[in-house]
């Protein structure tokens, strides 16, 4: 018997052409495809040939591109029409200016952790605090900055050293923004171990935030955050509670440190972090900063390592979301946003241009403005890199217009960066100056070493293919996404 | 260890050979030759781990797909920059109408 192959039958592609897309191969048979609205689809062979060939035997495959917005019927003007406005809207805060205003009120700290990225000071030498005068100075140029959302952080040391000034800053803050009329946020930084009634009152009063530190269970915890008594974590644990009963559960967050120490135990810290009622917990990575620099806390573990932690994490938090818990990874939700919707970051080191000075501005304890917080972990470190200026001297105009700011906006926006140009994952990726810059001495960073890169093309694709592949995990990372 | 390869520039932009070097190369060295028609690359590296062969495929596989990238890039330019000034012309228009002025 004969057998004919049947061939499919081959669409006319005659009126079908490509719109600009980036291709990258993640394995043997699957090609990730993207555009810079952030579309994405994972292609086979056969699939990406006929992409390439513009010649389809499938026409699911043509309706998808066409959706997606990778080919468009020349016949028709409406992708066109559409991929400019979604582009705007993706990068519609580039216009926006500085939404978030970091005011260093103290560098005294009660705790002595072993990673710490901000270089501590004695708790009771005052001479490491912010004055009024300058922190009216960089209220005046917070209100400058033409964002209609202002959040002000108050970060240390530990801030609340420094209540007075706090409470001093927000009464003034709300002064001003009678006549500026902004969306005015504020929260506090701080690991809450001098935490007294009158501030949480305060807070209620001022719809302020609070930010803290948990490293995970106590035995982890207070290896990581020495302090006299021991007892970081239970009172950090007191704190919360405390906030939660006078002001609610979504007042209090939560921030973890990935240490050494921390490798082994990703399913304890988040363990503990779904036991304290928290629904989101952040697998840091350790940033090259201060104390963490000094004390060889950040090379104490590669990339690598963190990642194989991280993953770990993720895919436990995944289970633990199969079996009715709520929890949300932070940083996979930062790229599941750039991935799954048009909403821009808000988290300054996933942007691109870089988020330095234009995402944030950090208003030192001695009146020196950063461009961002790991300015001045650097500062501290002797690198004045990102100094842009002071608030006794300099505006809002001045600081955006120093040569560091101008330098690092240029050269890390990623669409223009080498390697970024033609990646596939940079519509998800960002681009960090400081970190660049303090590991590899310039503000592009070069991409093939660059832990920053590594990471974003190993977490991508993996978020990628668990959404492709897995019916719940297209549910539960469309709700990260869109949080 | 060495390794050489010739590119046809015909076939092969020396800038798709220069972007795969980039990519590939982190942690071995090259030398880059322009004679005539061929571009000749020679990879080297001293680190034991490294398979050289390998490195060589994937960078032939690698420059290949940047002239791929190329072939895209040239026929959706237009395009491109249609889209990326629309949007972005966009984006200052509506920057205009919602902020302040920056003091």
């Amino acid at each position: 018997m004969t057998v004919t192959k049947i061939k499919p039958p081959t669409l006319k592609s005659n009126n079908l052409s490509w719109l600009p897309f980036k291709f990258d191969r993640l394995q043997k048979d699957q090609i990730i495809i993207s555009n810079s609205v952030g579309e994405w689809l994972i292609l086979n062979d056969p699939e990406f040939d006929q992409l390439i060939d513009k010649t389809f035997s499938s026409e699911d495959l043509v309706r998808k591109l066409l959706a997606k917005h990778f080919i468009y019927r020349t016949n028709e003007t409406t992708a066109l029409r559409l991929l400019p406005l979604k582009l705007a809207t993706r990068n519609r805060q580039l216009g926006h200016g500085t939404g978030l205003h970091i005011f260093v009120v103290t560098l005294r700290c009660d705790h002595a952790c072993e990673y710490c990225q901000v270089s501590r000071q004695n708790s009771r030498s005052t001479e490491f605090d912010m004055s009024e005068v300058d922190a009216l100075s960089a209220l005046l140029i917070a209100f400058s900055s033409p964002n209609p959302a202002i959040k002000i952080e108050f970060q240390g040391g530990e801030s609340l050293l420094n209540f007075d000034l706090i409470r001093f800053i927000v009464l003034k803050a709300k002064e001003l923004n009678q006549i500026h009329n902004k969306n005015l946020a504020f929260v506090i930084a701080t690991n809450l171990a001098m935490i007294e009634d009158h501030m949480i009152e305060f807070a209620g009063e001022h719809d302020i935030y609070f930010s803290t530190s948990l490293d995970g269970s106590a035995a982890l915890h207070n290896q990581n955050r020495a302090r006299p008594g021991k007892n970081s974590w239970e009172l950090t644990i007191n704190g919360i509670e405390r906030i939660r009963t006078k002001l609610g559960n979504d007042r209090v967050s939560a921030l973890m440190t990935t240490t050494a120490a921390s490798l082994n135990y990703p399913e304890q810290i988040i363990d503990s972090y779904v036991e304290h009622g928290f629904e989101e917990i952040f697998l840091r990575y350790l940033s090259p900063y201060g104390h963490a620099i000094k004390t060889g806390s950040h090379a104490k573990y590669d990339n690598q390592r963190w990642m194989k932690f991280y993953f770990e994490g993720l895919n436990y938090i995944i289970e633990l979301n199969k079996s009715g818990v709520n929890l949300t990874e932070a940083m996979a939700s930062t790229y599941l946003k750039k991935m799954l919707t048009n909403e821009p970051t808000t988290f300054v080191d996933m942007s691109t241009p870089t988020g330095a000075g234009l995402g944030a501005l950090v208003y030192n304890y001695d009146g020196d403005v950063y461009s961002s917080d790991e300015g001045r972990m650097l500062k501290e470190m002797g690198d004045q890199t990102f100094k842009l200026g002071s608030v006794s001297t300099d505006n809002y105009r001045d600081l955006m217009l120093t040569d560091v700011i101008l330098d690092a906006t240029e050269q890390s926006f990623a669409p223009s960066a080498p390697m970024c140009s033609d990646c596939s994952l940079e519509p998800f990726c960002g681009s960090d100056a400081t970190v660049h810059h303090t590991l590899q001495g310039d503000f592009v960073g070069y991409k093939p070493d660059s832990p920053f890169c590594e990471r974003t093309m190993t977490i991508v694709p993996y978020l990628m293919k668990k959404y492709s592949e897995d019916e719940f995990c297209r549910d539960l990372f469309t709700r990260w996404a869109n949080r | 260890m060495n390794i050489d390869l010739t590119f046809d520039n015909r076939v092969n932009s020396i800038e798709a050979v220069q972007k795969a070097l980039y990519r590939v190369m982190s942690n071995s060295d090259f030398d880059l030759k322009i004679d005539g028609p061929n571009i000749q690359v020679t990879l080297t590296t001293h680190d034991s781990s490294v398979d050289i062969h390998l490195l060589a495929t994937e960078l032939k596989r690698c420059v290949n797909d940047y002239s791929l990238r190329e072939k895209i890039g040239a026929e959706t330019a237009d395009l491109r920059n249609l889209i990326l000034a629309t949007a972005f012309s966009r984006i200052i228009e509506q920057n205009n109408q919602d902020n302040e002025p920056i003091q």
